[in-house]
């Protein structure tokens, strides 16, 4: 099982090796797609956690206890499909493979694989994508 | 073996006609001759639903008591050109309203079709004929006179596709470009796309019946840079912007389905336009044209980051509507702006409104313009 999360860091806890620890006291895969953090902003990153469920989760309630924001992006990206028109513009800048266009012509949209760079709000002429962190 | 429009005409009242998408045209097309077709085949539906800036509509708002003429008008903050007559107005689909971006004359004529109320401010200097200087009111599609979409360039033959060279993205109206050759974009409905169908124009032209946003409307001239002098490849095919048209209906009968207003980033405004036209099958010539498939069409791809706009490469819709093209030895992702899908449904809504017997076909009453010249600013 695999799933992507956004990750927020709080600049209080940059020191601690937060990734290493959860990687040696969880067997969990990690790898991290997209990161910015500045020892003293804080920041976030984007990850993607594999394995069996139970460590999956094991992962989820290690990072919160050490104060880690966690949010699973799938469920905080929101495409309102009622209102698509099917153009394809937004799948010019999705590069994760969350959009892509079937061999019906139509806009098809895989949440699980999104990693939340947030180019396809910008690039929609109908505004239809928005993110709820 | 020839067929009049009023023979055509005929059959569909008597519900004999044979009238079949672009999509289905192009499948016969590969089992029969052109001859054989002209003969099966009475109508062939086109169309295109894609994003087109040069489009707008004349409103008339009806006179206020004491009259005015509005002379700056603004739609729920969008300035209207007012600068005809008395009520007249013309709202442009690219006009962006003053507060908000991403806002624009676009979004007014969606939200009329909508049949949502919009603000009408209004500002004259006043004079003895026309006393008033100042009003402010609510209108909707119901409560003015006419809402007449004119839209001055509509339904492309054949379009530039667009990529970057550059370290930085590019917001434009072929969409988001981004950095060193990151993608490349594209907006035609390809062999669905009226006229494509009809390269020469044979039977396209001024009082054609169309399809427009939901409407039944008209070509009622060439659209502004009609280019017929573009060169053509050995399909017949001009190899990049070519023919154009004006078009006209009634706001009244659009629906919002077939019209949306967009928001380019850091671009601004345009319009989803929605244009469906019927193609007569007279004869073998017209069949054959018909038969047209997206590897035989070709555009160039410019590169929009470099001055000048400099060609890097031809390619045929087949590849570019494949996902990825191969430029100068790297495969770059490739995207559309214009909606096939929405041009499949147009098709599809443009025939069974033949069928019913609700939409006839009509002889052009004069031709588009050929072996013109375009003029650039000097
Ligand atoms: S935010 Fe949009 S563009 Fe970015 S990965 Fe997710 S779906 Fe794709
Ligand atoms: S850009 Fe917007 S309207 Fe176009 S296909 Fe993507 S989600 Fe749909």
């Amino acid at each position: 099982m695999k799933s992507i999360y956004y990750l927020r860091f709080h600049p209080e806890i940059t020191k601690e090796p937060i990734i290493c620890n959860l990687i040696k006291e969880v067997a969990v895969e990690v790898n991290i797609l997209r990161a910015g953090i500045d020892a003293r902003k804080g920041g976030f990153m984007v990850i993607e956690l594999g394995g069996e469920e139970a460590s999956i989760k094991n992962s989820i309630g290690f990072l919160t206890k050490r104060r880690v924001g966690i949010d699973e992006i799938s469920s905080r990206i929101h495409y309102d499909a009622d209102q698509c028109v099917h153009c394809g513009a937004c799948t010019a800048v999705c590069f994760s493979g969350a959009l892509g266009m079937d061999n019906e012509s139509q806009l098809v949209f895989a949440p699980e694989k999104c990693i939340a760079c947030s180019l396809c709000l910008k690039a929609c002429p109908l505004r239809l994508f928005s993110f709820s962190f | 073996m020839q067929k009049t429009i009023k023979e055509i005409n005929q059959k569909i009242k008597k519900k004999q006609a044979v009238i079949v998408t672009a999509a289905e045209f192009k499948k016969l097309s590969l089992k029969h001759r052109p001859e054989q077709l002209c003969k099966k085949v009475d109508v062939v539906t086109t169309a295109t639903f894609g994003p087109m800036c040069s489009s707008g509509a004349f409103l008339n708002f009806g006179h206020s008591s004491p009259p005015m003429r509005y002379e700056r008008i603004s739609l729920n903050g969008v300035n209207a050109y007012g600068g005809i007559a008395a009520a007249d107005a013309y709202i442009g689909a690219t006009e962006e309203s003053s507060g908000n971006q991403e806002y624009g004359g676009a979004h007014v004529i969606e939200d009329l079709i909508a049949g949502k109320e919009i603000i009408m401010k209004a500002h004259a200097k006043g004079t003895d004929c026309y006393p008033r200087r100042e009003t402010e009111a609510r209108i909707s599609l119901g409560s003015i006179n006419e809402a007449l979409m004119f839209n001055p360039r509509n339904a492309y033959q054949n379009y530039a596709a667009a990529t970057n060279s550059t370290e930085k993205t590019l917001y434009t109206y072929m969409g988001t470009l981004l950095p060193a050759f990151g993608n490349v974009t594209y907006s035609t409905s390809g062999e669905l796309s009226p006229l494509l169908n009809d390269p020469d124009l044979k039977y396209i032209g001024i009082g054609t019946r169309i399809f427009l946003g939901g409407a039944s409307g008209y070509v009622v001239w060439n659209g502004t840079q009609h280019f017929t002098g573009r060169e053509k490849n050995r399909h017949n095919i001009p190899l990049g912007p070519a023919a154009t048209i004006a078009v006209t209906g009634s706001l009244k009968d659009m629906n919002t389905r077939y019209i949306r207003a967009a928001c380019y980033e850091k671009y601004g405004t345009s319009l989803f336009v929605g244009i469906g036209v019927p193609v007569a099958v007279k004869d073998a010539a017209t069949a054959r044209a018909l038969s047209v498939r997206n590897r035989d069409i070709e555009t160039l791809v410019f590169d929009y980051g470099m001055a000048g706009r400099p060609s890097l490469g031809q390619f045929n819709y087949e590849q570019l509507m494949s996902g990825e093209i191969e430029l100068n030895g790297r495969r770059i992702p490739t995207a559309s702006l214009s909606s096939v899908k929405m041009a499949l449904e147009i098709c599809d809504e443009l025939r069974n409104r033949i069928l019913s017997g609700s939409f006839l076909l009509t002889d052009a009453v004069a031709s588009l313009p050929g072996n013109n010249k375009i003029h650039q600013l000097k």
